[in-house]
């Protein structure tokens, strides 16, 4: 069966092509044959297939651009999310490098187009600049930084190697972490002294026992304090080299880095795209009978 | 006793199965069916149905409602319930509550916003969920969006912890999020977050509108800094052959069927 692309579906046009590519040699044999049918009855069919025959050199240009596109589908595969695990909202730590990755290879590939002269190398060069378009709207939200921070394989040590040709960018970045750190690091020490006050002592327990209440207080487990260092040991402390998950990295390491575990929760929530809603819709929601109960509520 | 007997006698299977009716499991599940498998209400009005479930277990059929008006309130109510078990859901989060939405039109013309949450409960597992689906009245405004979405969020006592918007790129939704914070600050609620932060965009659009870049070159800004591009696209003629192949011709869906 032959796909054809639509503007609904994300990535139509890289399966419809995938599709031609596979079937190419049936197409071909397909167009010959009715083209022949149609000038043996004369109808002008015949013209309108040769106009639109495809021959060897547009196969290698859809070649081409299966090619440019793969990355492309691969992508929002990778983080469109829902994965039942540690990913399942789809990763939003993926999302800059996933940008510099694609801006990179759109450069690669303008100067090799454009050393062959190809009029591949404009396309390109348009989607470049699209793609930049939203890369520095990202710029506006700290959170893409953040989330590349909160990441114990790569930390700011990424974004410090990738982008080391444009040190006001690495500098926008680290104060943007600081920025957030900050906010964090003030939240947390309003709230810890009531936090442990109501884990460690029980009403009940200190009526019954009045000497354990000083004794909780003075021997009792002391909340780790939130200090200045602790952003500066996390991004000192070496790259982690397993491929560990970055929840499950800061779930081991809460205790100690309190603060930037509680951004971890936030920041690592956050989905990397709206597909869900996409879900709800493309699902069963609106069907007619459902309507009546939707209206009213 | 009585049961020690059947048993005894083995006539247990008999026993079994002139166990009382539960009449609770039987609601639910008569609830379920009706809303998983998108049967209209009334189907409990049907005289055949009711026949046939008069068949299965002649004392059934008093629990069934004679009107779908019933099962109606009675699917509110497990929507009232449903609400009542997420809004705990997202108290308990030990994150920042994210919102995704979007906004769909159904085929008689009403616009509804689907919105989404997403948090991470306290055993650090990610957790999404529909929360809400109302009909936009008037005009598609992002002002029309951002009191629509507050009054959500009161309703589930979220405001204080809303975290970030994962949405599309339509500027309405720009708007959207700064007058959410307005709408916000009206109610008394600061927000932590500024709107300018809170606004992330939804990757697979971003990807999307590259790609459709790539191969179309549409975007009039573009072409305007550079009229070289213009002539560009079109020379994608290949594309555009093939994709008039697919229309043009019907029979092409039998190529599969001759090259094999």
């Amino acid at each position: 069966m032959l796909h054809q692309d639509n503007d609904i579906w994300w990535n139509s046009t890289y399966d419809m092509i995938q599709c031609a590519l596979q079937l190419q040699e049936a197409i071909d044999r397909y167009i010959v044959a009715a083209m022949a049918e149609s000038r043996k009855s004369k109808s002008k069919a015949a013209e309108r297939l040769e106009a639109d025959q495809l021959h060897p050199p547009d196969w290698d240009e859809l070649k081409v651009l299966y090619n440019l596109l793969s990355p492309f589908k691969e992508l929002t595969i990778e983080l469109q999310g829902n994965i039942v695990g540690a990913r399942m909202n789809g990763a939003i730590f993926d999302v800059l490098p996933a940008m510099d990755m694609l801006l990179n290879t759109f450069e690669d590939a303008k100067l090799a187009y454009k050393a062959q002269k190809s009029h591949f190398a404009s396309c390109i060069n348009l989607a470049w600049m699209k793609l930049d378009e939203y890369y520095n709207l990202s710029d506006n939200s700290p959170v893409y930084v953040v989330a590349v921070m909160l990441d114990p394989r790569l930390k700011l040590q990424y974004i410090e190697s990738r982008w080391s040709t444009r040190p006001e960018w690495i500098e926008m970045a680290q104060e943007k972490v600081r920025t957030m750190f900050n906010h964090y690091r003030n939240k947390c020490r309003s709230s810890v002294p009531l936090a442990s006050i109501s884990k460690s002592v029980s009403i009940s327990s200190a009526l019954m026992h009045p000497e354990s209440t000083l004794r909780n207080w003075k021997y009792g487990p002391i909340a780790p304090v939130p200090h200045r260092q602790e952003l500066d040991e996390y991004s000192r402390a070496p790259l982690e080299t397993e491929d560990v998950a970055p929840i499950d990295y800061w779930k081991a390491n809460k205790a100690k880095y309190p603060i930037l575990a509680s951004m971890a929760w936030d920041i690592l929530s956050i989905p990397a795209m709206s597909s869900e809603v996409e879900r709800v819709f493309s699902g069963y929601i609106l069907k007619m009978e459902s309507l009546t109960l939707v209206r009213n509520s | 006793m009585l049961r020690q007997i059947l048993m005894k006698w083995q006539l247990a299977p008999i026993f079994n199965k002139l166990a009382p009716l539960h009449v609770d499991t039987f609601h639910k599940y008569l609830v379920d069916w009706l809303l998983t498998d998108r049967i209209a209400f009334r189907q409990v009005e049907s005289p055949i149905w009711r026949k046939f479930i008069a068949t299965l277990r002649p004392e059934a059929i008093s629990h069934v409602p004679k009107s779908g008006d019933t099962i109606r309130s009675w699917a509110m109510n497990r929507f009232d319930i449903a609400c009542t078990e997420i809004k705990q859901h997202l108290q308990a989060s030990i994150s920042n509550i994210h919102i995704s939405c979007d906004m769909w039109s159904s085929p008689n013309g009403d616009a509804f916003l689907g919105i989404v949450a997403h948090w991470m409960d306290i055993h650090h597992i990610l957790h999404t969920a529909l929360i809400a689906l109302p009909r936009i009245m008037g005009a598609h405004t992002g002002e029309n969006i951002a009191i629509v979405l507050v009054d959500i969020l009161e309703k589930y006592n979220i405001c204080e912890k809303l975290g970030y918007m994962m949405l599309d790129n339509a500027t309405n939704n720009d708007t959207a999020v700064e007058s959410l914070d307005s709408e916000l600050i009206w109610r008394g609620i600061i927000p932590v977050i500024s709107s300018e932060e809170r606004r992330l965009r939804c990757f697979g659009h971003i990807l999307n509108l590259v790609v459709k870049a790539l191969l179309f070159g549409k975007d009039e800004t573009v072409l305007e800094t550079s009229k070289d591009e213009i002539t560009a696209w079109r020379k994608l003629a290949p594309l555009a052959s093939y994709t008039i192949l697919c229309v043009q011709s019907d029979h092409l869906r039998n190529v599969e069927i001759t090259s094999t």
